[in-house]
C-alpha cells in the first residue's frame, strides 16, 4: 500500500509552490491517502507488456511554414497585468542592489 | 419563445416572425429574472449582446453571410477565452483575466452569427462534479434549488434547463458535459477527442479535455455541431478529417442498430429509478427494431483511479503556469519572488484545485512516476482496448450517465472520493477519446435522469441519429421546470 507520509505531503506542496495551513495539511493528507488507496487496485492488475497510452490518438506532427508572423499588438498581452513597465514584467528584486 | 427549439427559432427568424433583437431581449430578461437564484451566469454582456443582435438582423435583412444560427443567442462556459470579456474559469486566479483573443469555438459560432449573451458558471478550472467549487458560488439545479446541477459545466446545464438560454458550450474532461446534462434533464454531447478545437479553451487535463455543447434536444445539437466540428491548425491535437453534415442522417431508421449494455454497469450500485429509466429506454429502442446484446467492459472498476491519476498529473503540469507574474491573480505585497509564487497560487486557487495539483505533483514525482504513472498509462490502454473489443460486437453502448439523479448541495462536498465516483460511467469515454451523448430518459422525485449513448471515434452523426430518434418517441426532453415554464 502506498503510504503518504507527512513529510511527503510537505515536500510536494513545496514543489507545487502551495502553502498549506494546518487544517488544509490534514485534510489534503487524508484525501491523498484515500485517492492512492483507491488506486491500489491498479497494483493487482497485470499490465506488463501493455504499451502506455498517453493520448487517445497518436499526435500528428503538425508543421507550418517557417515564416515570421509579426504580432501587431504585443501590448495587448502586456496589458493583462498592471505589473509591466518599460518592456519588463515586474517582480520583487531577486538580486540586491549594490550599496 | 423560450419553449421553442433552436431549429424552430431559426425558422421564425428566417420568416421574419421574430427578430434577433426581440429574441435577445427576451432571453436577457429571463436571465435578469432567474439568474439571481440559479447563479448560472458569471458574466452577462447586455450591451454587446444587443449590438450583435442588431448586426444579425442586418445580416438577415441583407441576406449577407446568413446561417441557420444567425441571431440565435448562446452562452459560453467561462473556460473559453472571449476577447474583451472576463474569462475567469470559475477561479479567483483568473478573476481579472480579460483575454485579448477568442477561442476557436467562440470565433466559429460568432462567424455563424450567434449572439453571445454571457459566460456561465463552472467548477473552478473544470474540476468538480457538482458545481460547488466555483469562486463565484454554487449553481443551483432548476428542478430543485436544494440540489446540485452537476459539474463542471453546471452553469451551462442549469441555464439551458431553465430556458434562460437556448444553448451553451461546455467542456468535458471526465463527464463535465454529460453528467450535468443528465442531472438537469437536457442533451449534452461530448465529441471524439480532437473533433473540436481546444485553442483558447483553458487547459485542465490536455489529453482528456473536449469541448462540446448543451442544448434542449439532439436536433439542435446536430445543427450547432455542424458549425463547430472542423480541423483547427491552432490546436496540435485537432483531427484532420472531413466532417459530415450532422443533420443529414437524423431521421435514419434504427432497425439495423446493435446496442450493447455492459454487464458491469448493471452490476454497479445503481439508483432503482435510474435502472428503471434505462429499462424503459431499452423497451423504446426495442420497439424501434433495435437489437440488444449484453457486452463487457471488464475494466470499468479501474476507470476512476486511472482517470483521477491521469487528470491530476496533467492538471499539476498545466496549472504550473499560474505564477502571478504575467497574468492572473497576484498576491499583495510579496516580500520576495518565492513569496510571490507561493502566496499567489495559495490564495488564487480553491481547495479542490489545490488537492488535485498536490495529487498530480505526487503522481509525477520520483518513484511514484514509475509505480503509479506508468502503470496508469498502461491501464488506460487496457480500458481503451475494452471499447474497441466491444465495438466489434455492437454499434453503440447504452448505459446510465450517472449512477444517481442530482444530489443535495453539500452532500458529497466533504468526501471527494464519493464525489469522484459519481463520474464512474463517464470518465472511460475520455480515457479512450470516444464520443458520448447524454439525453433525458425519466425522472426520480421530480429530478431528471439521463442515459448515455457511447460510440466509437467519429460516430457523432450516429449518436445524434439515435438520440433524435429516441426523442421522437419520448417527451422527457421537452419538460421544463414548472417555475421556468
Amino acid at each position: 500500500m502506498t503510504e503518504i507520509k507527512e513529510t511527503t505531503v510537505r515536500k510536494i506542496a513545496h514543489a507545487a509552490r502551495i502553502n498549506l495551513s494546518d487544517e488544509e495539511f490534514h485534510s489534503y493528507s487524508e484525501a491523498l491517502q484515500n485517492m492512492f488507496n483507491l488506486a491500489e487496485q491498479l497494483e493487482r492488475e497485470d499490465s506488463l507488456g501493455i504499451s502506455q497510452m498517453a493520448h487517445p490518438f497518436e499526435p500528428a506532427s503538425l508543421t507550418r511554414d517557417d515564416v515570421v508572423h509579426p504580432e501587431k499588438d504585443v501590448d495587448k498581452f502586456h496589458r493583462l497585468t498592471p505589473y509591466f513597465s518599460q518592456g519588463f514584467y515586474e517582480v520583487p528584486a531577486i538580486i540586491e542592489e549594490p550599496s | 419563445m423560450h419553449k421553442k427549439s433552436i431549429v424552430e427559432l431559426s425558422a421564425s427568424l428566417a420568416k421574419a416572425e421574430i427578430s434577433s433583437v426581440e429574441l435577445t431581449q427576451h432571453y436577457l430578461k429571463r436571465i435578469k429574472q432567474y439568474n439571481k437564484n440559479l447563479n448560472a451566469f458569471i458574466t452577462v454582456i447586455e450591451e454587446q449582446a444587443m449590438q450583435q443582435a442588431r448586426l444579425a438582423d442586418q445580416r438577415r435583412a441583407k441576406q449577407e453571410y446568413v446561417t441557420p444560427l444567425t441571431g440565435i443567442p448562446i452562452a459560453h462556459k467561462d473556460i473559453f477565452s472571449t476577447k474583451d470579456v472576463l474569462t475567469s474559469c470559475g477561479s479567483r486566479m483568473l478573476s481579472n483575466y480579460i483575454p485579448p483573443y477568442n477561442a476557436s469555438i467562440v470565433e466559429k459560432l460568432q462567424d455563424a452569427g450567434m449572439v453571445l449573451l454571457g459566460k456561465t458558471n463552472m467548477d473552478e478550472f473544470a474540476m468538480g462534479s457538482s458545481n460547488e467549487n466555483s469562486y463565484y458560488g454554487s449553481v443551483r439545479n432548476p428542478w430543485n434549488p436544494d440540489y446540485v446541477p452537476g459539474g463542471s459545466s453546471g452553469g451551462s446545464a442549469a441555464a439551458v434547463a431553465s430556458r434562460i438560454i437556448p444553448c451553451a458550450t461546455g467542456t468535458d474532461t471526465g463527464g463535465s458535459i454529460r453528467q450535468p446534462a443528465s442531472l438537469c434533464g437536457i442533451t449534452g454531447l461530448k465529441p471524439t477527442y480532437g473533433r473540436l478545437s481546444r485553442h483558447g479553451m483553458i487547459a485542465y487535463a490536455s489529453s482528456l479535455d473536449s469541448g462540446g455543447i448543451l442544448t434542449g434536444n439532439a436536433e439542435d445539437t446536430a445543427l450547432l455541431f455542424n458549425y463547430l466540428a472542423c480541423f483547427d491548425p491552432k490546436d496540435s491535437t485537432s483531427i484532420q478529417q472531413p466532417t459530415p453534415d450532422y443533420t443529414a442522417k437524423l431521421n435514419q431508421p434504427l432497425d439495423k442498430l446493435r446496442i450493447g449494455i455492459p454487464t458491469e454497469y448493471l452490476a454497479h450500485d445503481l439508483n432503482p429509478d435510474v435502472l428503471n429509466a434505462l429499462e424503459q429506454a431499452k423497451s423504446i429502442f426495442l420497439s424501434m427494431g433495435v437489437t440488444f446484446k449484453s457486452i463487457s467492459l471488464p475494466h470499468t472498476h479501474l476507470a476512476i483511479p486511472v482517470y483521477y491519476l491521469v487528470s491530476c498529473a496533467e492538471c499539476a503540469s498545466n496549472l504550473a503556469r499560474y505564477d502571478g507574474v504575467r497574468y492572473g491573480y497576484r498576491c499583495k505585497h510579496p516580500k520576495d519572488l518565492t513569496d510571490l509564487y507561493f502566496r499567489s497560487r495559495s490564495e488564487g486557487f480553491g481547495s479542490e484545485v489545490k488537492r488535485r495539483i498536490l495529487a498530480g505533483t505526487y503522481t509525477l514525482s520520483g518513484s511514484s512516476y514509475d509505480t503509479h504513472y506508468r502503470r496508469v498509462k498502461r491501464m488506460r490502454h487496457v480500458i481503451s482496448n475494452d471499447y474497441q473489443n466491444a465495438f466489434k460486437e455492437v454499434d453503440v453502448i447504452l448505459g446510465p450517465t450517472a449512477p444517481t439523479p442530482a444530489f443535495r448541495l453539500g452532500e458529497k462536498l466533504k468526501d471527494p472520493i464519493t464525489m469522484y465516483l459519481s463520474d464512474i460511467f463517464t470518465v472511460s469515454n475520455n480515457l479512450a477519446g470516444v464520443p458520448g451523448i447524454s439525453i433525458p430518459a425519466g425522472f426520480s422525485s421530480n429530478l431528471p435522469i439521463g442515459i448515455q449513448i457511447t460510440g466509437n471515434h467519429f460516430t457523432e452523426a450516429k449518436l445524434l441519429n439515435i438520440a433524435h430518434q429516441f426523442q421522437q418517441q419520448t417527451d422527457w426532453h421537452k419538460r421544463i421546470p414548472e417555475q421556468f415554464a
